[in-house]
């Protein structure tokens, strides 16, 4: 082998059942993707910098400490697994590869820290332990989230299929899938933030409480139902669930005329079933499609949206 | 640790075998039924495997016994139809074992991924431009199969090999390490994953994006001596039977019509295990015999020489077998097998698959050699026959050639013989 260089990587997640009612106490289950980022660190001549061909318009560009052309939120991040690896100032430059978009709610910023804590933990020669990374990934994430749940990075970290409920201990418990769900990831820009949609939906309910409540634990009752479909690998039940989980969330008015268009394409184009997943407000949609996920992934693209053919769990 | 040494163990029937699995290995009733049941592997399950199933098949099982591994006692499931594989290779492992048994170290699991390239306007400029962008390759392929990353393996670094007329193309290795997997989905969605980017750095169009068999990052090596004394037998010498040894391996080591069949018998027990284990036995089988010819002429997978009154041997090949993934979480048989076996990492299966295979070539050699030898004897004997019933001159050889052919060496047949010539 050539120079020593070091290599990590990240799935994306997708939130299968319970975004927002989650927030309320319900129960969510979200999986990793089998798509995600890759990281390469490679020996180089000056400080360290951090390339993103894939990102922004013409990809991203970041050295460390900020005072660069690219955002900053990604030039602290990068500075910040630096210094939780000892690496700060090092001659290292660093790629950062994948089809995983950027804030669109499918863990982009979870996977970007762990792939590239990964990668520099291996070109380090000393690798982290599962905890070390959890919470190095905690601590890179917070400059892209403020106080992120822990929801993202656990399952990038973990991987597979997790449900997690707030308050219960422990809040994660593996979710067995009975095989991996064949998924058509589809997305559009966001129209507002997490926070706007979460804030939004915190003041509809505030002002009709037992009508939302109600939305809020029918959500949590297709969660668990949502787990048992998963674990016997019934697709069609979860398909369902999916399309009530949706319908939820649509009266829960975090939907958008984008992901109303991108779930009523990949119904029409032979999924069993399709959801928003992550905020809402645009973003991304999740359909499971067992029988043609090309199919449904050409609509969708040919629709003017971005899609990808992803396995989940 | 179990020990690997079972004396008597061919003597037992079927059901006392099988006491000693349960009370040795902790084998249930539960996996012993599924051992004696041929047809384990249930047809609709078959029906899921292959296409226009109709049935399935079963084959023989048996242990090569008496196995010591890097100091570790190792029994080794066997599946495979042929007499005496299993009976030699439990013999050399008993004569090996008392001398320290096998010495094995096998590499990571390094896969390599080909992705070719044709239509390249400027090939020079283009490998240049791969190798510039490695990072960001690697990282793309990583970004594909994140879960392999994840678990300390994944894309590890790139080759750019060129080719010039007639056919000039450019290939791309991409080496992953598939940890304890075999790893063929995982660097075949990897070489697939970085297609476009390659076909963008180079200007050309890829055809191709597959693994290659010929997995010679993944080697596995295993070595044994023994003292020449340990050879002797059956009115041989330990001298005569290494020399033999010796003699039979330069024959392979000249020869690719030798070779050929000097491999043959090392793979008769490194395939028994692939098998036995769930895995690919032709993608074993196919990196075997490439590597073999590696240096352009086909030669034998291993080595034998004498020094110090020892005997010593050596077998280096590429084994890209897995403990994880594939056929080894569907099939009930490989599962209770696994379980005898008892080894975690696909390193240490394919130590213990080279220590096979080398064990198995002794015995073969062995056995060809004394053979040899014994024809040797054979016609000593004759002649001594021959004399003694009173032939003389030319009638000597004469007479005991036909001793021979005729596979009775005894006076009154030698009598007859002389008799018919002289008439």
């Amino acid at each position: 082998m050539s120079a020593r260089l070091g290599t990590g990587a990240a799935p994306g997640k997708v939130i299968l059942f319970g975004e927002h009612a989650v927030v309320y106490g319900q129960p969510a289950v979200a999986a990793a993707m089998s798509t995600g980022l890759g990281a390469t660190v490679e020996p180089a001549a000056g400080p360290p910098t951090l390339r993103i061909p894939s990102w922004g318009r013409g990809g991203l560009e970041v050295r460390a400490g900020g005072t660069s052309a690219g955002p900053d939120s990604i030039a602290r991040g990068f500075t910040r697994a630096l210094e939780v690896l000892g690496l700060a100032g090092e001659p290292l430059a660093v790629t950062i590869e994948g089809d995983l978009p950027l804030g669109v709610g499918l863990g982009s910023s979870a996977a970007f820290a762990v792939s590239l804590l990964r990668a520099l933990a291996d070109y380090r020669g000393v690798p982290l332990a599962a905890q070390a990374l959890l919470a190095a990934a905690a601590e890179v994430e917070t400059v892209f989230h403020g106080t992120p749940s822990g929801l993202d990075h656990t399952v990038v970290t973990r991987g597979g299929c997790l449900r997690f409920a707030r308050g219960e201990t422990p809040a994660f418990r593996a979710v067995r899938l009975a095989r991996p769900l064949p998924a058509v990831i589809a997305w559009a820009p966001r129209e507002g933030s997490t926070r706007d949609a979460v804030e939004g939906l915190r003041a509809r309910r505030d002002a009709l409480p037992a009508q939302y409540d109600a939305l809020f634990a029918a959500m949590g009752a297709v969660a668990e139902a949502g787990v048992a479909a998963l674990e016997a690998g019934d697709l069609a039940t979860v398909g369902r669930l999916f399309d009530l989980n949706h319908g939820y969330l649509s009266a829960c008015g975090v939907s958008s005329l984008a992901n109303e268009t991108m779930v009523a394409l990949a119904r029409r184009h032979g999924a069993v079933g399709a959801k928003l997943t992550g905020a809402g407000l645009g973003g991304a949609t999740i359909a499971l499609c067992p029988d043609d996920a090309e199919r449904v992934a050409t609509a969708l693209v040919d629709a003017g949206f971005r899609a990808i053919v992803s396995r989940i769990g | 640790m179990t020990d690997s040494r079972i004396p008597g163990f061919y003597k037992l029937d079927l059901g006392a075998r099988h006491a000693e699995l349960r009370t040795r290995f902790g084998l249930t009733d539960a996996d012993l039924a599924v051992l004696r049941d041929g047809g384990a592997l249930d047809w609709a399950r078959a029906d899921k495997m292959v296409e226009n199933c109709i049935g399935v098949m079963g084959l023989p099982v048996g242990l090569g016994l008496n196995f010591l591994v890097n100091g570790r006692d190792v029994v080794v499931p066997m599946a495979v139809e042929e007499p005496s594989i299993i009976a030699a290779v439990s013999h050399i492992a008993r004569l090996v074992r008392p001398h320290g048994g096998f010495q094995v170290d096998a590499d990571a699991g390094l896969m390599i991924a080909q992705v070719q390239v044709v239509d390249v306007p400027d090939p020079v400029a283009a490998e240049r431009a791969l190798l510039a962008a490695r990072g960001r390759i690697l990282a793309r392929a990583n970004a594909v199969h994140p879960n392999m990353a994840a678990r300390g393996g994944g894309a590890r670094d790139l080759e750019v090999r060129r080719f010039g007329e007639p056919f000039p193309m450019l290939v791309v290795h991409l080496l992953a390490d598939c940890c304890d997997a075999m790893g063929a989905n995982a660097v075949n969605a990897m070489a697939e994953g970085i297609a476009p980017l390659v076909e963008t750095l180079t200007g050309g169009r890829v055809c191709l994006r597959i693994l290659s068999n010929l997995a010679d990052r993944r080697l596995a090596r295993a070595a044994c001596s023994l003292p020449e004394e340990a050879l002797a037998g059956r009115g041989f010498t330990g001298a005569e039977v290494a020399d033999g040894v010796v003699q039979a391996w330069r024959f392979a080591a000249v020869d690719p019509y030798r070779a050929a069949t000097h491999n043959k018998g090392v793979m008769n027990g490194i395939d028994a295990v692939a098998v036995a284990t769930g895995n690919d036995w032709r993608g074993v089988e196919a990196g075997a015999h490439a590597w073999a010819a590696r240096d352009g002429r086909y030669t034998s997978l291993t080595t034998w020489w004498r020094a110090d009154g020892c005997l010593h041997g050596s077998i280096e090949l590429p084994l890209a077998v897995g403990t994880v993934g594939g056929s080894t979480g569907v099939h009930p048989t490989i599962a209770v097998l696994r379980k005898l076996l008892g080894v975690e990492t696909a390193r240490e299966l394919a130590g213990v698959m080279a220590a096979v295979g080398l064990a198995q070539n002794l015995g073969a050699l062995k056995a060809l050699a004394t053979e040899g030898i014994q024809r040797g004897h054979m016609s000593l004997h004759a002649r001594q026959v021959a004399l003694a019933v009173g032939a003389e001159g030319e009638l000597v050889d004469h007479v005991a050639r036909i001793l021979i052919e005729r596979g009775e060496i005894k006076m009154e047949t030698a009598r007859l013989i002389l008799a018919e010539l002289d008439r």
